[in-house]
């Protein structure tokens, strides 16, 4: 019970602080002082209070698409080891229910995008569902190898193939380490391959998709953008940390790894710019690359299985 | 099995009988025969499908079909069933899809008459009901033709359209190309074993083991060609574009698996094959599902759009066959019954979600008469109800949850991860490649279908095709909803469905003649398949009730907030038209131009050039490769070839009486020198 609450806390809470912590690293690095780390939830309450305003050509759905990809999201984030270790909800191939929650919500938001009538978010829309066309893949055989590697069949138990002491377990680590922060840029929507703060359609992907968003629906996208990059990290610090230690060691472990992943992402966002949108899918590639090799390791003896 | 076939009995009386009813009505008059069929069909598909005890019944028929063995076992009784119930939508959207169509006085009044269109209806149901029974070979091969003659005079219903007769002498050849390899196989069989019946076939190839490649490859391609695998899919984006909606609906929807049926029954009936065999099943199906997603993201057709994607799920229930003959060569019961059991389910749910959709394409195009994606766009505010079951079927095919689609590509997903723990390396390697390329097939049919629903329901219109469209009649949007329902129904709650096709795919696998499988899945392999689907049925349920909470809880915020409607933000543009939204072919040009390099160049031609530009017309169309690139070759050269002996026909009525003068002077002549 207490690990479920423990769990709940993290979720509501760690998403906020590490996109806090990802603009104040980009603020130190420029010389600023840089928000408060809250600052993006005091931003979503704001949001909650606002009126809303909708397009003429909106239906419905735009209205719900972003209260159900949010609560998919949620429910994803029910199915991911947390600071505890363990997975609120955990069955075997839990992590293909996992992908495709995710990729409900981004169908909905799509959708919701294209709604609108607008080139804009056709624009984003299209990008959108091109980029995670090109890492799904990668996605899925970064997680299903981890499972080879670990015997295992469901995301709470990943981490055995990596901590088993095999010479490749360490080169394992990093291949799912890079997969995976190449997968919070893509769905968290950061540089170099969607530029969060600008709204030029040349640089936006997430961000021309909701511009006519407003009010709660605004805040909800926000956290369930926030929720994404923390779901991924969160994996990554599955792996990362051993498994056999203290829970409060193993909780302040992956608050660690977040940390760690927050500052990489702040770093890279004050280093580069979006890059060209034609250089972005052989970007997105390595996911596929990371994917494959990192299945041949665990086939070739990492891990147990 | 007698129920069965008073199914069929009743369906061919109903048939016959709806000439006399009235044009509109015959549709209602088949569809409510068919609830007793298929309720009929159940009474004797459900006891067998639970205690797998196989029915048969010997029909003695005259020479020379003679006696023919029919065979209800839980892999006909499965496939019947789904022919039984998804007639019946197909059936009610017909007659609502047809209703107030005029008479036909062209020149192609028989095709295009209704009474002879239903009769022909019912012929096909009942020819697609009888094949899962047959097992001896000229039944079968008798019913087989049957059901490519009846949907031949289907599909060619709008016979005044050139592009449909075309289509539909096509598809006639084509399947007629598919007969011969059937019969080329069950020949062989029928003469090498001495016996027409299937059941004598597994020991006589096991002692001529040199013919057994030969005739499983005959049979396979034979079946394969029904079914839509590459390479031999070609008829399918021409064939189900142009008939009826409703037609187009039970062929994708129902006609095609019945060559899975035929696949299938090959597996069981001669396997359990070799580890080979598996990977090469595999490979055609991952070809089929990757490539048929490619082709359908580069359509602007709708229907041509949806045929494709019937190609492509097709793959993926080849997929999971390959799964489950992986698991079978490795020994593995729980990936056997993992594989087959969620093909099988993949079979049902794909035929539910796509004969909705392909209803929503025949609403739409009987709404507005267009079936270009891009001339359309914000019908959902014309047809709503409409848009939410296309929305539904848009996210069940895609595989998301909460629907169907999602239960059985995870039962395939869960079959590859327990097939990690096979012992060949190769075999784990090709369940990666399986992972990947499902994956990969999900995330490009979310591309297609957001580009689809978007593009068709949503924004605004496109041009004048929309301004005068209407919602669906209640034939129509009745036979999509109870469709739509069957989608949500065995998305959330899918155990007990599943339970039973995983009970039927184990008394499959124990009547196979010597089974590869040391140890036949059992209770526990049945209860890993369950439990899992136990949780995300619970979870999906929490998910749904979540979702309306949620939607509550901001309805309550917007009202405190405020709210209020606004033109869509376009960046101070002064004078935004319905012109300048994304089209479908913009939509999917960033993912064609990497597949595709050479396809993007033609924008180049289009570029407005001068320094007064006049009106340009752009016109692209996306051409199957196969089709252009090895089938219009080989029958090009092969007409080519023969037009060489058409001195032979030159309408001389004199030189063919010359004909057969010299015909039988030489048989007169052949018979007397043979006689001495």
């Amino acid at each position: 019970m207490i690990d479920i609450l423990v769990d709940a806390a993290a979720a509501l809470l760690l998403p906020w602080l590490m996109l806090g912590a990802i603009a104040k690293v980009k603020a130190k690095w420029a010389g600023r002082k840089g928000a408060p780390v809250l600052q993006p939830l005091y931003d979503a309450l704001k949001e909650l209070r606002k009126s809303q305003v909708m397009g003429r050509t909106a239906t419905m759905l735009f209205a719900l698409a972003p209260v159900v990809s949010l609560v998919a999201v949620v429910f994803a984030a029910l199915l991911v080891p947390g600071p505890t270790g363990r997975a609120i909800v955990s069955f075997p191939g839990d992590f293909v229910l996992f992908a495709y929650l995710l990729a409900l919500a981004r169908f909905l938001s799509v959708v919701a995008a294209l709604d609108t009538g607008s080139s804009f978010e056709g624009m984003g829309a299209s990008r959108e569902a091109f980029f995670s066309a090109l890492v799904e893949p990668g996605l899925f055989l970064v997680l299903a190898s981890t499972l080879l590697a670990s015997g295992t069949t469901t995301l709470s138990r990943i981490a055995l193939g990596i901590h088993s002491g095999t010479a490749v377990a360490d080169v394992m680590l990093l291949l799912a380490a890079l997969g995976l922060f190449l997968m919070v840029l893509v769905e968290g929507h950061r540089l170099p391959v969607d530029d969060p703060a600008t709204h030029l359609e040349l640089t936006m992907v997430h961000e021309v998709m909701v511009l006519d968003n407003s009010g709660p629906d605004l805040a909800m996208i926000g956290y369930a953008s926030a929720l994404r990059i923390y779901l991924f990290s969160s994996i990554a610090a599955a792996l990362a940390v051993p498994p056999d230690v203290p829970p409060l060691v193993h909780a302040g472990g992956v608050v660690l790894v977040l940390f760690v992943f927050s500052i990489a992402v702040g770093l890279l966002e004050s280093w580069s710019a979006r890059i060209r949108l034609t250089h972005v899918p052989q970007l997105l590639f390595v996911v596929n690359i990371c994917g494959m090799l990192l299945f041949f390791l665990a086939l070739l003896g990492g891990g147990q299985g | 099995m007698t129920h069965y076939l008073y199914a069929l009995v009743l369906y061919v009386f109903v048939g016959i009988a709806s000439f006399a009813a009235r044009r509109d009505a015959k549709g209602y008059l088949i569809g409510g025969a068919g609830i007793l069929a298929a309720i009929l069909v159940g009474t004797d598909s459900i006891p067998v499908l639970l205690s797998g005890v196989a029915q048969t019944y010997t029909l003695r028929l005259p020479p020379p079909i003679g006696t023919a063995v029919l065979v209800l076992d839980p892999l006909s009784a499965f496939f019947g069933m789904v022919v039984a119930v998804l007639a019946l939508p197909a059936a009610f959207y017909g007659a609502g899809y047809l209703a107030g169509r005029r008479g036909d006085d062209s020149a192609h009044a028989v095709a295009g008459a209704t009474g002879f269109h239903w009769f022909f209806y019912v012929l096909l149901v009942v020819s697609m009901l009888a094949v899962p029974l047959g097992q001896s070979v000229l039944p079968f091969l008798f019913v087989w033709e049957l059901m490519t003659i009846s949907s031949f005079f289907l599909v060619i219903f709008d016979a005044e359209e050139p592009a449909t007769r075309s289509a539909g002498v096509h598809y006639l050849i084509t399947m007629h190309i598919g007969m011969l390899f059937l019969v080329a196989g069950f020949l062989t069989l029928w003469n090498g074993s001495g016996s027409p019946n299937f059941a004598a076939y597994p020991a006589y190839l096991r002692n001529h083991e040199t013919v057994t490649p030969v005739v499983l490859l005959l049979l396979f391609v034979g079946f394969a060609l029904k079914a839509g695998f590459i390479p031999l899919h070609t008829w399918l984006p021409k064939a189900h574009p142009v008939a009826p909606s409703h037609v187009s609906g039970l062929m994708s929807g129902v006609m095609i698996k019945l060559g899975v049926y035929g696949i299938l029954r090959l597996v069981f009936l001669f396997g359990p094959f070799s580890k080979g065999v598996a990977f090469l099943v595999l490979a055609i199906s991952i070809v089929t599902a990757v490539l048929g997603v490619l082709f359908a993201i580069g359509q602007h057709d709708l229907k041509r759009l949806l045929a494709y994607h019937s190609v492509e799920n097709i793959g993926i229930i080849g997929c999971g066959i390959g799964v489950g003959m992986i698991g079978e060569s490795a020994g593995m019961p729980l990936v056997a019954l993992l594989g087959f059991s969620g093909a099988l389910l993949h079979v049902l749910n794909h035929s539910i979600f796509k004969s909705l959709l392909f209803f929503g394409a025949g609403s739409i195009l009987r709404a507005t008469g267009e079936r270009l994606v891009d001339r359309l766009g914000g019908l959902a505010r014309r047809m709503p109800l409409t848009a939410i079951m296309f929305l539904i079927g848009s996210i069940a095919i895609t595989g998301l949850p909460p629907f169907n689609g999602f239960v059985s590509e995870f039962l395939i997903y869960l079959g590859v991860i327990h097939g990690f723990g096979a012992a060949a390396t190769t075999s784990v390697v090709a369940l990666a490649f399986v992972v990947a390329s499902l994956a990969l097939v999900g995330a490009l049919a979310l591309l297609c279908f957001t580009k689809v629903f978007g593009i068709v329901f949503l924004g605004s219109a496109r041009g004048d095709a929309t301004s005068h469209a209407g919602e669906s009649n209640p034939a129509m949007f009745v036979s999509m909803g109870v469709l739509a329902l069957l989608c949500a129904g065995i998305g959330i709650l899918p155990e007990p469905l599943v339970v039973l096709i995983g009970g039927a795919v184990t008394q499959l696998l124990k009547a196979q003649v010597g089974s590869g499988l040391a140890t036949l899945p059992g209770s526990l392999e049945l209860n890993a398949m369950v439990a899992p689907l136990a949780t995300v049925s619970r979870f999906l349920l929490f998910f749904v009730a979540a979702a309306l909470v949620t939607a509550g809880a901001r309805a309550f915020l917007v009202r405190r907030g405020g709210a209020r409607r606004a033109e869509t933000w376009g960046c101070g543009y002064a004078k935004p038209t319905s012109r300048m939204q994304y089209t479908g072919d913009s939509f999917a040009r960033p993912l064609l131009s990497l597949v595709n390099p050479r396809a993007a160049r033609g924008d180049e031609q289009a570029a407005a050039t001068g320094l007064f530009p006049t009106t340009r017309t752009v016109s692209t169309h996306a051409e199957d490769p196969f089709e252009a690139h090895l089938i219009r070759p080989a029958v090009g050269s092969l007409v080519g070839f023969f037009r060489r002996f058409s001195w032979i026909q030159n309408g001389n009525l004199q030189l063919y009486i010359l004909y057969g003068l010299l015909f039988l002077i030489g048989i007169l002549v052949w018979t007397m020198g043979s006689g001495r």
